[in-house]
């Protein structure tokens, strides 16, 4: 295919010091995918100590021309919009569409946090005459930067673009199957003037190179997306090295659909909720609650909704072999479990898509919320029905799992609208609409969905620490 | 002395925008077809005719900046992304366009092209684009409350910032485009929509400014802009019942005189007007840096600043030091038309304005004061038919003295003595003004001291003039109400709205 693709290093292509190359899959077909350099720890060192060098000039260049070199990279990223779509695609088997989708999303981080540059450095805090005090906010220097395989140069950007703008430099690490975007990026912020070192990315196996950037003394933060297994990992690392972490992991999203809500809209919601992008992200809305007296309507709603999506075009593949396999175990679970699939619950076995690693959207009945099915996170199109009488025990429901990403609640009634979306245990909840995200809207979990929040103003302060500076004025002679 | 700027077929062409007013996205005469002519300071020819407009062409702007903020209109339906990206637009087309509005501002208000290079046109794109990042951060707040109700007692009470309506921005002669980038911008990046009065002495550069807005997108109706008189144009745009908020650059006289025609609807007012700004110099201070500092104090912009540091403070034991100096310093400022590259101080900006400055340094020495350097119009064939006044240094001015209360703006200063921290922080502070300050010492504790006690909107320490798109800027006592620039400012152009819902 294409040549193979390097490290990003200082601001140009490496190849990995040690390491050799393996050859990716493509999710759409089975064949073979791009070639990728696999790094090693030497490779890791490389560029953290390029990061390290590159931090002080970063972190002193004036924060408008911080901000006009991010505001370039977003406009980049929409100049090649095309290209980077095809790339992901590639890489990720998903929809042209969706990936395109999720290119423009990577652009307005860039654009957001490159306006946000602008903001306050501290307060002046009036505390006594003979005290002049301030608070200044100040970068950790180098950060690491670990994304997954499912939203690749979307979740780059969402940590990439505020850590820049908060001053840090980064090494960062694109799931080994789906790097090709993070390396485009890091290429293009090059060419639009960001500084040799300030972004750099090694690329290679989690356990190899992800596990030598959270143990590298020089990386004073790091930014984790992916399952929780390898959360808890990077955790028990950092937690010796005292390393601050921001950890954005799994869910498995409860969705409350009253017998009050507009059903036709809620059900349409409801299906995108767990079908988009294959159901492979993390704020998936996986358990579907729905009041008892019109379950076996609004589940024939779902069922129809979900009959009209076609694979390929509105549901991808799943993007590994791996993943592909985890989905069929799950439908082997549901199965035991007694759960009746409503629709699916099998992999796509039409010829066209022969060799492609699809599954069918799968909605099932008959569930309680104590089955694996209704607690662990499958991150394929698989969706659990679970009745309810009242709104105390939706919200119960709702908050009995380990996991607190985001909900939805659907009604027409406002004062229960506000009361469930405030009882519910995670870090974003939609009120009748799924999944109505913005740059803006800060994003991270509760309980094992991890801690730290990305996205909005919030989300520069998980990539700075603050200080604050008192000075003794002497009295007037 | 004719400038090969002034003659380029571009800059003529550029001139001529003037000749019509933008309204609604249209470019159109005057109702009466009057105009109006503007001078060029430098030697008192004409520039150009511009549209007189009166209380008709007014009504026509605001009735297209109400039909572009109406809602579910052309404005209010953009996203504040959207908007953000107009401005940021603007801000380029603005940088794209640097020499031909240096050039513009330069002839009709006779700065020095350099001043507008070096600071009015890089500031100006700056302050867009500061505020192009507002638009989306413009956010209510979701607060808990206390509120004993009957009902379980739960709220969700939040704020919603919604934009005041239809501005009317009236621009001074000084800095004629930045001072209209400091009032357009906060007024897009929160949703509103304006109407642009420039100055009759210069309404070119923003001419140029208001094409710019609408080839960066920015709806039609959105920035209207009108010319004509204060005194017609401005007083209909001040009364205009669909204007909801003036922002004013100017006289102390004219922004009273504004407050009082707002009170037809109540308008929201904010002024930014005169002062008579202190800048003190303590022994201590590195006098190298005092002088040079000082000098542009008074002088950069001919001295028409508002924040001109027109009353220099010197502590005794450096004081004849400091006066020699800064006074060698102004005699070797170079005088000419201002967009010669070589001028260092313009003109004044009309023969009147001339002969008010020189009245002012009349006044000083009937009251006492001595002229050490200029106090006069430099004589030469250079100068001929144009407004130029030279640097003027005076001493020995009585503290009750006119010269060291009224604002003269105009390239003159005073410089007094003074022993103790306490007698300086006396006369500094007595003053009707409180716009500008500067303090110049190398002790840390004296420096935040001063900075606390002197009544005004900005201190500067060890600097003067120091300003960014991110600082507040105003004034207080009679120099304004309100600040410009800063995210303060955005609430000068926003309304809050509170929500309480019972649940």
């Amino acid at each position: 295919m294409n040549a193979p693709l390097l490290h990003w290093i200082g601001g140009e292509a490496v190849p990995p010091t040690a390491g050799g190359f393996r050859v990716g899959t493509n999710p759409a077909t089975g064949g073979a995918g791009a070639q990728v350099a696999q790094g090693t720890a030497a490779d890791v060192d490389l560029a953290v100590r390029a990061a390290q060098a590159a931090a002080p000039g970063w972190r002193r260049i004036a924060s408008l021309e911080r901000g006009r070199i991010l505001a370039a990279i977003g406009r980049r990223l929409l100049a090649d919009l095309d290209a980077l779509a095809e790339l992901e695609s590639l890489d990720t088997g998903k929809p042209l569409a969706l990936a395109t989708a999720e290119i423009r999303g990577a652009a307005e981080y860039f654009e957001f946090y490159a306006a946000l540059v602008n903001l306050p450095a501290g307060d002046v805090l009036d505390i006594r005459s003979d005290l002049h005090v301030y608070t200044r906010r100040e970068p950790f220097g180098v950060v690491g930067v670990i994304t997954p395989w499912n939203l690749p140069l979307n979740q780059a950007a969402r940590a990439c673009a505020p850590a820049l703008a908060a001053g840090n430099t980064i090494v960062a690490k694109p799931a080994e199957t789906t790097s090709q975007s993070t390396v485009a990026l890091a290429r293009i912020a090059s060419e639009e003037g960001l500084p040799p070192g300030v972004l750099n990315v090694v690329l290679g196996r989690g356990d190899e190179v992800g596990t030598a950037i959270v143990r590298h003394p020089l990386v004073r933060k790091v930014a984790f997306t992916g399952s929780v297994r390898v959360g808890q990992d990077i955790g028990r690392i950092a937690a010796d090295r005292i390393l601050p972490l921001t950890l954005e992991l799994g869910g498995k999203s409860a969705n409350i659909v009253f017998a009050d809500a507009d059903l036709e809209f809620a059900a349409a919601e409801a299906v995108r909720a767990f079908t988009t992008n294959a159901g492979q992200v993390c704020s998936s809305g996986t358990r579907l609650l729905v009041e008892r007296s019109v379950q076996e309507r609004f589940v024939e709603a779902l069922v129809a909704e979900t009959r009209r999506l076609r694979p390929g075009q509105d549901v991808g593949p799943m993007i590994t072999r791996g993943q592909y396999d985890t989905v069929q175990r799950y439908f082997a679970i549901a199965a035991e479990e007694g759960a009746r699939a409503e629709f699916g619950g099998g992999v796509v076995t039409d010829p066209e898509f022969a060799g492609g690693f699809y599954v069918e959207p799968t909605i099932y009945s008959g569930v309680t919320n104590g089955m694996r099915i209704a607690r662990e996170e499958v991150f394929g199109p698989v969706l659990v029905v679970i009745p309810f009488d009242t709104e105390q025990e939706a919200v119960e429901l709702a908050n009995d799992s380990e996991f607190g990403l985001v909900g939805g609640v659907f009604t027409e009634d406002i004062s229960r609208a506000f009361r469930v979306a405030e009882s519910i245990e995670a870090g974003q909840v939609y009120v009748n609409s799924w999944s109505t995200q913005s740059v803006q809207m800060p994003f991270g979990g509760h309980k094992q969905s991890g801690y730290g929040r990305e996205k909005g103003i919030e989300a520069l302060h998980h990539y700075s620490h603050v200080k604050s500076i008192s000075v003794r004025l002497a009295p007037r002679r | 002395m004719t400038s090969t700027l002034q003659t380029a077929p571009s800059v003529e062409a550029d001139i001529r925008l003037a000749e019509k007013m933008f309204i609604g996205g249209e470019w159109v005469a005057a109702g009466s077809g009057q105009t109006l002519p503007v001078y060029d300071p430098a030697d008192g020819s004409l520039v150009v005719e511009v549209p007189a407009g009166d209380a008709s062409d007014v009504d026509r702007a605001v009735a297209a900046a109400r039909a572009a903020f109406a809602p579910g209109g052309s404005w209010r339906s953009l996203t504040p992304q959207a908007r953000g990206r107009l401005i940021w637009r603007l801000a380029d087309l603005i940088e794209e366009n640097a020499e031909r509005l240096a050039v513009l501002d330069s002839i009709d208000s006779g700065k020095p092209i350099n001043e507008m290079r070096y600071f009015d046109i890089p500031f100006s794109v700056d302050v867009l684009r500061y505020y192009a990042g507002w638009t989306t951060k413009i956010t209510g707040e979701t607060i808990p409350i206390s509120y004993p109700a009957s009902h379980g007692g739960r709220f969700h009470a939040y704020t919603l910032k919604e934009p005041v309506g239809v501005v009317a921005a009236i621009v001074p002669w000084n800095l004629p485009l930045l001072m209209a980038v400091k009032k357009l911008a906060p007024a897009l990046a929160t949703g509103c929509t304006i109407v642009l009065k420039p100055a009759e002495q210069t309404p070119i550069s923003i001419a140029l400014l208001a094409q710019l807005t609408a080839e960066a997108g920015i709806p039609a109706g959105v920035v209207n802009y009108v010319t004509g008189f204060g005194e017609t144009a401005g007083v209909a745009l001040v009364e205009h019942p669909g204007v909801d908020k003036v922002t004013f650059t100017g006289s102390v006289p004219t922004g009273k005189a504004i407050v009082r025609a707002a009170t037809g609807n109540l308008k929201r007012v904010s002024l930014e007007l005169g002062g008579k700004s202190p800048n003190i110099v303590f022994a201590d201070a590195d006098l190298d840096a005092v002088i040079a500092g000082a000098a542009a104090a008074a002088f950069a912009t001919q001295g028409e600043s508002c924040i001109a540091g027109s009353r220099l403070y010197v502590q005794r034991g450096v004081f004849d030091e400091v006066v020699q100096r800064l006074a060698k310093h102004a005699a070797s400022i170079t005088l000419g038309r201002g967009t010669d590259p070589v001028t260092q101080m313009g003109p004044l900006i009309s023969a009147e304005h001339r002969d008010k400055v020189l009245g002012y340094v009349e006044i000083g020495v009937d009251e006492g004061a001595e002229v050490v350097t200029g106090g006069r119009a430099p004589q030469g064939e250079a100068y001929a038919g144009g407004y130029f006044v030279e640097p003027t240094v005076l001493v020995n001015a009585r503290p009750d003295s006119r010269i060291m209360h009224e604002e003269i703006f105009g390239p003159v200063v005073s410089a007094v003595p003074f022993d103790t921290e306490e007698e300086v922080l006396a006369l500094a502070n007595n003053t009707r003004f409180g716009l500008g300050a500067g303090v110049w010492t190398r002790d840390v504790s004296r420096a935040h001291r001063m900075a606390a006690a002197i009544e005004s909107g900005q201190v500067w320490v060890n600097c003067y003039q120091a300003a960014d798109s991110a600082l507040p800027f105003g004034g207080t006592k009679e120099s304004g109400w309100g600040r410009e620039t800063c995210r303060e400012s955005l609430g000068e152009y926003l309304e809050t709205k509170t929500v309480v819902v019972s649940l």
